[in-house]
């Protein structure tokens, strides 16, 4: 706990909803898993999973999380759902009444009030449902333990949530095995929204499933915000599903938020080197597009989160870097409103985004 | 469509028409619906299969097991026996009749000729026995003039039911009590051995329940320690485990049995000797539940309950135990046989239970030279006990661990 | 004609007899892999892309079987075998693995030895197939790993697959892949589980390598992003057979069946208008028990023709440019319905008559599979 005190670690200024005070917001927040090593269960070192990460949530958007594995993006999800224990920083979480708890540091026994609220969407349909408890349990057990229903009120909760995410109010009697990919997912879609939460991290809630399930399963999620005035943290790799959900997103490399902003102005104009390198990685699912503009391919490997290199962790592997990139670490940066990156030569460096590619082709 | 009238347990009908959607139901998704689409109607069998839960379909499977079919009709006859041994044996296991010392069984006949006439008669034929004087060795002759009549329930010597009810006809026996009838054979004093056998079945069976019951309860504490904490207490659990397992079993047993003084109450010898089986026993048990609860930490859906508020204790108990409940029971199933063995090994060195107490080990201790098995190998049948019993449990175990998981494929 | 093609396979049907059933998993796939070329297939869980590709090579396990159906391959010197014909144990199969067909796949751990290095395991298929001594071998596991682009080649080619990183073995799997100068690389999914990054740099290589090897490709995806970035043509798959085959563009461009149509309109893409709603396709894809009858997408189709999809079973039509589709809005209704009724009934008399054959016999029926 060394930066108690709330200092430069700046918000992104305003949020797109004009003034209004973020849901959730995230200051310095890191989570080191340590590594322990011999008989004697040593501790040799930590991995940095999340490192130093600050972002703010505003009430009814999409947060978008990407970045690729191992880049911490979960275990950040797994914190606000208090699934971890964060090792540091602070996690206010603003239910509107002006009295933020600091989730973070909140006692296991202290969170059950938020249980209900803060929800999760996890990524596997199969070993996220328990396969020996039929659905009205699965989906019922946050009421139950919350106290927010039971009996009559409960299955009449849950019934009217099944045919919320477009399942039969029948199937509540039925076990996670008689359902495909997809209707698992849209249980785990129920049991996260069954106790009316504000904030729902969806986890890759979307990538083990099928491509044409992708999309039924996406609308849902969008349907579904609008009508209960849901807020998503949406944790993915994949790009094209992050920038179609997400109103803003923040770009992870090696347990650090590099780069946050819109989904427009983040994914057309990027300001950090390793946005560019990832959007240029995403395959078009267009044959035209094939030689059109330039590629750049990252040398060498993901950093190893346990051992990062000195200054900017992306260096070894940026085609801009400099000498002052492996000395002296970046600091997040405000480079145009709402837009903030950690990148020395952010103003400077004239990066691609995705849509100059793609109006160029047209 | 393809399951030519085979057993199909997911319910599809494979003839009628063709029903689309598994499952899904009329989505209200607006992309979803849309137009006229064929009708959704899910088969009648479906939704049965669908609202079943673990055990039913642990069923299912279990039933598809055809040896463990055999090991449950095995067991579920000894336990039979264990259970009504005062009825289902013709005698009491302490009645010895000094005229028939290592008697040769007996064949049961069913019909008796009658001038012309096959009449329904059953009887065994009796012995005549001649001394050879120069050994003082009694041998045995079926006489096919000596017609014992046996029938069943027959009116005997009054005794009582499990200690408790006042009885006096068994299941079967010779119409006059007292008449030598040995099916099996006697033993050294003359006792009738299948009495014996079945006597024995009852404390060689429920030696290994209560064995195992008793390394269950300290192995699921230990296990469940070990797995769901972690740390130092893993650590100590563990190395423990560790070390009793390096201890060579058969010395550590006989050690310890040998530490039983003589003259001790035949009840607390073999409440003893169940404890000393359990102190190797509930090692392996630690390590299957110390294994699953290691897995199922990190399971997705543990975690879901975790965010949906659950205590810990409400998460080991109604989202975790669940799960590996089924893994332990056919753990527990194989591990009788291996105590019903220890059992038999102990009491056939001498060092487990003795007589008074009827056991197949006990009984196995009369056959222990080459001698006595050369002439009276009969009294190597309660070994078939064991075998049997063993053999079934082993099957039943098997298929109850193919069960176990009725979720692993399809 | 075929002359062009590596590889053609015809009405190939695998399937997998289990206590609960048979499992059609391919269904009548015909495909033609062009010589020096990338076809790329693509289809979704169930849609049979994988155990396609295992039936090419004969390595389809238990209780799978391949059924019917042709897979031609046309050799180097000119001769032409039936593959489906081989014993899936025999000699001639092995000769053709590894050696004429090269697979690679998904997740290398799985198919790589942890407790070999890199070099002996690629190195013992040159000595088993060519008949090199074990330094010649090294000489060409060398020259491979060089060719893959493998970053400290020297070093990696004695260590064990534990410790690369997630890239790196999949270099070494290709590398594996092309040590005996393959004419077909089957691709099974050689990229799902990388990052975005990783897959980028993968998918350059296996087209570069493509181009100078001059062999041909089968690249089996669920991504048509993939497809569209690395494929010459493109096969789409939904439960257990091709539904549309031909050039990239085509197919990308102009797709013929309504499964390609609403797929392409399903997934989102990177710099479309945002927010616009996915048009998703409707319901599940269907239990493999449960196979719809007729066209096997009709009941999930948006140009369902009621009384002609969910009837007749959609032949093979062939479209200009080599293009072919399955898809009764290409067909003469009429006349396939004639023929499939034709063909029903032919059934149904070789049916009758075979029962009463083995009435005839005795009464020892039911066994029939």
């Amino acid at each position: 706990m060394t930066s108690e005190s709330q200092q430069p670690q700046q918000p992104e200024a305003t949020g797109p909803n004009g003034n209004r005070k973020p849901l959730l917001s995230v200051r310095n927040l890191k989570m080191h898993f340590p590594v322990v090593k011999g008989l004697m269960r040593r501790t040799v070192g930590y991995t940095k999973a999340v490192d130093d990460v600050s972002f703010d949530v505003y009430p009814g958007e999409t947060y978008g999380l990407v970045g690729e594995s191992g880049c911490g993006k979960t275990s950040i999800g797994r914190c606000i759902t208090r699934i971890l224990e964060p090792t540091a920083g602070t996690i206010l979480y603003d239910q509107g009444d002006g009295r933020p708890v600091d989730i973070a540091n909140l006692r296991n026994r202290d969170m059950r009030p938020y249980r209900s609220e803060l929800r999760m969407i996890f990524q596997d349909p199969f070993s996220s449902l328990n396969p020996r408890l039929p659905v009205l349990e699965i989906i019922g057990e946050v009421l139950k333990v919350n106290g927010i229903a039971d009996g009559a009120e409960l299955e009449a909760r849950v019934r009217d949530m099944l045919r919320k995410v477009g399942l039969r109010a029948e199937y509540l009697r039925r076990y996670p095995h008689a359902f495909s990919g997809g209707e698992r997912q849209r249980i785990g879609v129920a049991r996260a929204l069954a106790s009316n939460p504000k904030l729902v991290v969806c986890d890759e809630a979307v990538s083990a499933l099928d491509v044409s399930i992708q999309a039924q399963t996406i609308n849902l999620l969008q349907d579904l915000q609008d009508e209960f005035d849901l807020t998503y943290v949406f944790v993915a790799h994949d790009l094209s599903v992050v920038e179609h959900i997400s109103d803003r997103i923040g770009v992870m490399y090696v347990g650090k938020l590099v780069e946050t902003g819109t989904v427009d102005d983040v994914f057309s104009r990027p300001r950090h080197p390793y946005t560019e390198a990832l959007l240029s990685a995403v395959p078009k699912a267009d044959p035209a597009l094939r030689d059109a503009g330039k590629r750049i391919r990252l040398p060498g490997e993901v950093a190893d989160p346990s051992d990062p290199p000195p200054g900017c962790y992306f260096h070894p592997r940026c085609a801009y870097a400099k000498e002052r990139c492996r000395t002296e670490e970046p600091q997040m940066r405000e480079i145009a409103p709402g837009h903030s990156a950690k990148c020395h030569f952010a103003h400077e460096l004239d990066l691609k985004g995705v849509v100059a590619a793609e109006t160029a082709s047209r | 469509m393809t399951a030519d009238g085979r057993n199909d347990p997911t319910g599809h009908q494979s003839s009628g028409p063709a029903t689309p959607e598994t499952g899904v139901g009329e989505l209200s998704d607006p992309d979803v619906l849309g137009h006229a689409a064929p009708s959704v109607d899910i088969a009648g069998g479906e939704d049965e299969m669908a609202m079943l839960g673990q055990w039913k379909l642990m069923w299912i499977r279990f039933k598809r097991h055809r040896l463990a079919m055999v090991g449950v009709v095995l067991v579920a006859f000894f336990y039979f026996l264990a259970i009504f041994a005062e009825f289902l044996s013709p005698q009491s296991p302490h009645d010895y009749n000094r005229h028939y010392p290592y008697a040769p069984p007996q064949r049961l006949h069913l019909f008796l000729r009658d001038g012309d006439q096959l009449r329904f008669r059953p009887h065994v034929y009796g012995y005549t026995s001649t001394v050879d004087p120069a050994s003082f060795r009694r041998t045995f002759a079926i006489d096919d003039d000596q017609i014992i009549p046996v029938r069943l329930l027959p009116q005997g010597p009054e005794y009582r039911m499990w200690n408790l009810i006042p009885m006096s006809r068994r299941l079967f026996g010779p119409v006059e009590p007292g008449a030598p009838m040995f099916l099996l054979g006697a033993d050294r004093l003359g006792r009738d051995l299948l009495t014996r056998i079945v006597y024995g079945a009852r404390v060689s069976m429920t030696i290994g329940l209560v064995g195992v019951a008793f390394s269950l309860i300290i192995g699921i504490i230990m296990g469940g320690i070990s797995g769901y904490f972690g740390g130092v207490a893993d650590n100590i659990i563990q190395r423990t485990i560790e070390f009793l397992q390096s201890i060579p079993q058969i010395p550590l047993w006989m050690g310890l049995a040998a530490a039983i003084p003589q003259g001790t109450d035949p009840l607390l010898v073999y409440f003893l000797i169940t404890v000393i089986l359990s102190v190797l026993g509930w090692t392996g048990l630690a390590r299957v539940v110390r294994g699953r609860f290691y897995s199922l930490k990190t399971e997705d859906f543990v975690i879901a309950a975790r965010v949906d508020g659950c205590s810990s204790l409400r998460i080991i108990m109604r989202h975790m135990v669940p799960s590996f409940l089924s893994h332990i029971i056919a753990t527990v199933t194989l591990a009788v046989p291996t105590m019903i063995i220890a059992e038999t090994s102990l009491s056939f060195l001498g060092l487990g239970l003795r007589p008074p107490v009827v056991s197949w080990g006990v009984l196995l201790q009369a056959a222990q030279s080459v001698q006595v098995i050369a002439n009276f190998p009969w009294l190597l049948l309660p070994g078939l006990g064991v075998f049997f019993a063993v053999l079934g449990f082993n099957f039943l175990g098997d298929g109850l661990r193919d069960a176990a998981d009725p979720y692993a494929t399809g | 004609m075929p002359d062009n093609n590596l590889l053609t396979v015809d009405e190939l049907k695998t399937y997998f007899f289990t206590d609960e059933g048979v499992v059609k998993a391919v269904d009548g796939l015909t495909l033609e892999v062009p010589r020096g070329r990338t076809l790329g297939v693509v289809g979704e869980s169930g849609s049979g892309k994988s155990v396609g590709a295992r039936s090419l090579m004969q390595l389809v396990d238990p209780p799978g079987r391949i059924v019917e159906g042709s897979i031609m391959l046309n050799r180097a010197d000119g001769s032409t075998v039936d593959i489906s014909s081989l014993d899936p144990r025999g000699p001639a199969i092995r000769a053709i693995r590894g050696d004429e067909i090269a697979m690679i796949f998904q997740e290398p751990m799985s198919s790589l030895s942890p407790v070999h290095t890199v070099g002996d395991q690629i190195g013992e298929m040159i000595e088993l197939h060519w008949g090199y001594t074990k330094a010649q071998a090294r000489d060409r596991v060398l020259e491979l790993l060089q060719q893959v682009e493998m970053p400290k080649a020297r070093g990696v080619i004695d260590s064990y697959t534990f410790e690369l990183s997630g890239g790196m073995r999949q270099r070494a799997m290709i590398a594996m892949g092309l040590a005996c100068d393959p004419s077909l690389l089957i691709a099974d999914e050689p990229t799902t589980a990388l990052d975005v990054t990783t897959q980028a740099v993968i998918l350059d290589l296996i087209r570069r390598l493509q181009e100078s090897f001059g062999m041909s490709v089968l690249f089996i995806t669920h991504a048509l992003g993939v497809i569209a970035e690395l494929a010459d043509h493109v096969a789409v798959m939904y439960l257990g057979s091709v539904v549309e085959q031909g050039s990239v563009m085509d197919v990308f461009h102009r797709p013929q069946h309504p499964y390609t149509r609403s797929l392409l309109r399903s997934i989102p893409s990177l710099g479309l208008e945002k927010k616009r709603r996915l048009e998703a396709i409707r319901g599940m894809v269907p239990h493999p028990f449960n196979r719809p009858g007729g066209c096997p997408f009709h009941n999930r189709c948006p140009e369902f023709m009621p009384g002609v999809c969910d009837q007749l079973v959609p032949p093979l039509e062939h479209l200009d440019a080599g293009r072919t589709v399955r898809c009764l809005l290409h067909s003469d209704v009429d006349e396939v319905r004639a023929r499939q009724e034709e063909q029903a009934a032919a059934e149904r008399e070789a049916a009758a008559g075979e029962a009463a054959a083995q009435r005839s016999v005795g009464k020892r029926g039911g066994e029939s599979r």
